[in-house]
């Protein structure tokens, strides 16, 4: 079968080219990004004032309708986008950054370094995250953008540190990584040289399962009203229900965001799924 | 000509396994075993004779339980500081069975020979080209010639081919000595005798001592000046070539007789007992008793230790005083 | 004799975005009824791919062309239902990974209870059966209680030729069986192969490796491939003694006799590197490594000529005919 492995790396977008599940849930991410991006000049309402009657539903004027208080909902959602999906990428970033350096260091060291991060990883998977997240966002006071994310990263990178220093710990025995010892390769060149290049794929994969968690988590947080802003995702959902919207049958309140939410963490978990067989051969059908 | 460049003083690695440990597999047993300048010493033995824990213990990639390993007197395991163990490594090199796991896929071969190159020579860091010069003439040791790796991933050149490469990093760091795990047994049949030729050739012109390990006895027997039969950790014979022509250990009795031959076609069938060998378990006496079709009552109950016969060293009790 | 494989002109090529590897590329070979026949190659020669794609040619393998015959069945013409009635009735292999073959987390067992739902034969028949190849291959009969992670690798070799020769198969493919066992081992399944052709249980083997020294052990017959051809097919007896084609001499020079050292006498290997098939080279394929290389070999494939009923393919051997 040694044929088929030398084909080489073209493959992998041959690959791409052909998968739907890649294509439909690349298309529907970045067509939320882009919505956060270019929505706010789509529309002349500002989420802060009311922009005409309340209560209306879907309309040319207001394509999403407005909210018990006239705000316009397509204008609240549009920067809710920008606000709950930059919380969730700082705090993927953050999370993946931690997780893949402690877990690449555990893994490469092994023996007492290995066993202190080990217990740390432990340690972090046996609190709950989400309540000490509620008790530190309150704690805080101020809750900004990078407040938030930092909040979120800090307490979810253990799940990334345990994949990759299960990954590293494999390589750590493997000859190649030998070989590059033998050729003179300190720790720290062995790590960038060897280590990193072959969990690279992994590592985009965990950061991309890490953006749909922390999405999903600052939206509950912001559901409960520890948003970073007064308009996000989670917030209008909250003051839909807070405010009657479901008795009142103000279905485009809460279903657009909801929908918008749904649908970004669905096509993240999807896009991990089709990445992995692209990553990972053996997964392939064929 | 005689100096040791490396002393193994009763080595012994023991690896744990299963829960807390509990099951104990003794890898290599007291092996004591030295390396003179300028030969090259075949270990011989099969899968579970320790023969590659001895590799990775001499390359530091493993630590031993007990015993020492001296490089030219100094204990490589007492090596500290990373300058200490680059400057080791650059005297002493190892390359190991699968070419294609000893080079990282993801990297350019040439990439890992430049690597070797720069922490060797730091000052050709500012001249590549004479970088390249020089791997060019050290792949040319070997066989190969710089344009065949030049630009390509491990994948894309053949099974020879590479471990040609993996010699040839080997070499750059003009070592003193070389420890090859089974160099050829991934290659094909065709080129083996030209890989075992290198070592050869690297012995009669630079004087570089090296351990190439092995089982298969014709290969063996024509690579070494001294070979050293290995069997579940303990080294069971020793002796130079001619030594092992007729070897009189019974285990290596029975390798000798197992492998096949070109010339020769087998006619009996093989007498010995094959049982399985439980790696967890050890017994008392001599470890090969169980399949021994020598067996006297002395082996169930006391190890031998290696008897001086002749030119060579024999760990069995049909050759003790009687 | 009655012929227990036929290949004509047999062709199987991969199929890869940059072409066509043309990994066999026009095989004839007949192998006989009770006799061991020894593939021999290098890695890459294309053997593998030819004793694969008989039993299950699946994509990126295409047969390309030919026919071959395993009695009266054409294996090429075959339908995936057809083909899975023949397998382990009438051809078997033992696959070069056997070792990894087997369900890790499968008793063997459970393996037998698949296998006798698969072929509709009761189990306890196949039970039976196995016993007694169990007993043949000398395991002892509880390792059918035994998962796969429970037995070494000789021993799990040893059940996959159990089970590849259970329903007693008219042919049975050995792909590099031996390679990753021990050598004391390997003696043992080279015996045991060589036993099951002796007692009928199979009527013949093709034997693949790239190792002379155990296909000698136990082969009548060695046909050798290069490139995607069959160069040369003789008795072991003849080829060893007298190798024709100049890529068989190199094959059986490099490899070393017992009882030479380095002292004594220096061998060489084969020089040189297989062509790469996706483009071989044209005329003969061995020419760019073969030191009795003339300007024909470059343009003209040379023809299989038979010699004292050996055949090899090379120009050295072909009388050349006076032209008219």
């Amino acid at each position: 079968m040694e044929i088929v492995k030398n084909i080489g790396r073209s493959e992998v977008w041959r690959y791409l080219h052909g998968n739907t599940k890649f294509w439909t849930s690349i298309t529907i991410v970045l067509a939320v990004v882009i919505l956060g991006v270019i929505g706010p000049y789509l529309t002349k309402y500002s989420p802060n004032t009311p922009a005409g009657a309340p209560m209306t539903p879907p309309s040319f004027k207001h394509p999403f309708g407005t909210d018990y208080f006239g705000y316009d909902v397509f204008s609240e959602v549009v920067y809710g986008i920008r606000v709950s999906l930059s919380v969730g990428l700082i705090a993927a970033l953050i999370a993946t950054l931690i997780g893949v350096i402690l877990g690449m260091i555990a893994g490469l060291r092994g023996g007492i370094v290995d066993a202190i991060i080990d217990t740390l990883i432990n340690i972090f998977l046996s609190i709950p995250p989400i309540l000490i997240m509620i008790l530190l966002a309150v704690y805080i006071g101020k809750r900004g953008i990078l407040e938030m994310g930092l909040i979120i990263g800090i307490l979810s990178w253990q799940w990334t540190a345990r994949a990759v220093r299960a990954q590293v710990s494999a390589l750590r025995t493997s000859d190649f990584i030998a070989s590059s010892y033998l050729s003179g390769n300190s720790y720290i060149k062995v790590l960038f040289k060897d280590v990193l290049p072959n969990i690279a794929s992994y590592m985009f994969l965990s950061f991309v399962i890490q953006l749909s968690t922390a999405i999903l988590t600052v939206v509950t947080l912001e559901f409960f009203g520890l948003g970073a802003s007064e308009w996000s995702l989670g917030a209008i959902i909250q003051y839909s229900v807070l405010w009657g919207g479901i008795p009142l049958g103000l279905w485009w309140w809460f279903l657009f965001p909801g929908i918008i939410i749904v649908a970004l963490i669905a096509s993240l978990y999807i896009l991990v799924i089709s990445l992995e067989e692209v990553f990972n051969p053996r997964l392939r059908r064929w | 000509m005689n100096e040791n460049i490396i002393e193994l003083d009763n080595v012994t690695k023991i690896f744990s396994l299963g829960v807390l440990g509990k099951n104990k597999i003794v890898a290599v047993d007291r092996v004591s075993l030295t390396i003179r300048s300028g030969e090259i010493l075949s270990i011989l033995g099969e899968s579970g004779s320790g023969k590659t824990t001895i590799a990775r213990m001499i390359l530091r990639l493993i630590k031993p339980t007990s015993g020492t390993i001296k490089f030219n007197g100094v204990d490589i395991w007492k090596m500290k500081k990373w300058r200490d163990i680059k400057n080791y490594y650059m005297k002493v090199q190892g390359v190991f069975q699968d070419p294609y796991s000893s080079f990282n896929p993801r990297r350019k071969i040439l990439d890992l020979l430049l690597d070797t190159v720069y922490n060797a020579f730091p000052e050709l860091k500012k001249d590549k080209r004479k970088a390249l010069e020089y791997i060019n003439e050290t792949l040319e040791k070997v066989g190969l010639d710089i344009n065949t790796l030049r630009g390509k991933y491990p994948h894309q050149v053949s099974g020879g081919q590479l471990q040609r490469a993996a010699i040839a990093r080997a070499l750059l760091s003009n070592p003193v000595f070389i420890i090859a795990d089974e160099p050829v047994s991934m290659v094909d049949a065709s080129t083996r005798i030209d890989i075992l030729n290198i070592f050869i050739d690297l012995k009669e012109k630079y004087g570089t001592s090296s351990v190439i390990i092995g089982h298969d006895y014709s290969l063996a027997y024509y690579v070494s000046d001294r070979i050293v039969v290995l069997y579940r950790g303990q080294i069971v014979e020793e002796g130079d070539p001619e030594v092992l022509e007729d070897p009189l250990h019974p285990y290596t009795k029975m390798l000798k007789e197992s492998v096949p031959s070109i010339d020769r076609r087998w006619e009996k069938r093989l007498e010995y007992r094959i049982g399985e060998i439980d790696v967890t378990k050890r017994r008392k006496g001599c470890i090969f008793a169980d399949r021994c079709p020598f067996k006297m009552p002395i082996c169930e109950e006391k190890e031998p230790p290696l008897f001086k016969v002749g030119k060579g060293k024999v760990r069995c009790w049909l050759y003790g005083p009687k | 004799m009655t012929t227990i494989l036929k290949l004509e002109n047999y062709k199987v090529y991969y199929e890869t975005p940059n072409g066509y590897v043309r990994a066999v590329d026009g095989v004839n070979l007949e192998v006989e009824k009770g006799e061991i026949l020894g593939l021999i190659g290098e890695s890459g020669c294309g053997k593998s791919t030819l004793v694969m794609s008989l039993v299950l040619p699946k994509p990126p393998m295409k047969i390309m062309g030919g026919r071959a015959l395993l009695g009266k069945i054409d294996l090429t013409k075959l339908s995936w239902d057809e083909r899975r009635k023949i397998l382990l009735t009438k051809l078997s292999i033992i696959p070069q990974y056997a070792l990894d073959a087997l369900p890790v987390i499968k008793k063997i067992g459970a393996f037998l209870s698949d296998l006798a739902k698969d072929k509709n034969i009761p189990e306890d028949q196949v039970i039976e059966k196995f016993i007694e190849r169990i007993k043949l291959v000398g395991l002892p009969t509880n390792v059918i209680d035994m998962y796969p992670l429970e037995l070494s690798g000789g021993m799990r070799q040893r059940v996959i030729i159990a089970l590849s020769t259970i329903f007693s198969p008219d042919l049975l493919i050995a792909d590099e069986p031996t390679s990753a066992l021990d050598v004391s081992t390997q003696r043992q399944v080279l015996e045991l192969l060589r036993n099951l052709r002796d007692t009928g249980i199979v009527k013949s083997i093709i034997f693949v490796t790239h190792d002379i020294a155990s296909v000698r052990q136990i082969a009548d017959r060695i046909a050798v491939m290069y490139a995607g051809k069959i160069v040369e097919i003789s008795s072991v007896e003849e080829i060893i003694k007298n190798p024709l084609h100049p890529y068989t001499q190199g094959l059986i020079r490099a490899v070393p006799v017992l009882g030479i050292n380095y002292k004594k006498k220096r061998l060489s290997g084969l020089p040189g590197q297989p062509p790469n098939l996706l483009n071989p080279p044209s005329g003969c394929r061995f020419y760019p490594r073969c030191k009795y290389a003339t300007p024909k070999c470059i343009k003209e494939e040379p023809p299989s000529v038979n010699i004292n009923s050996r055949i090899v393919s090379c120009w050295l051997y072909v009388k050349e005919v006076p032209k008219k």
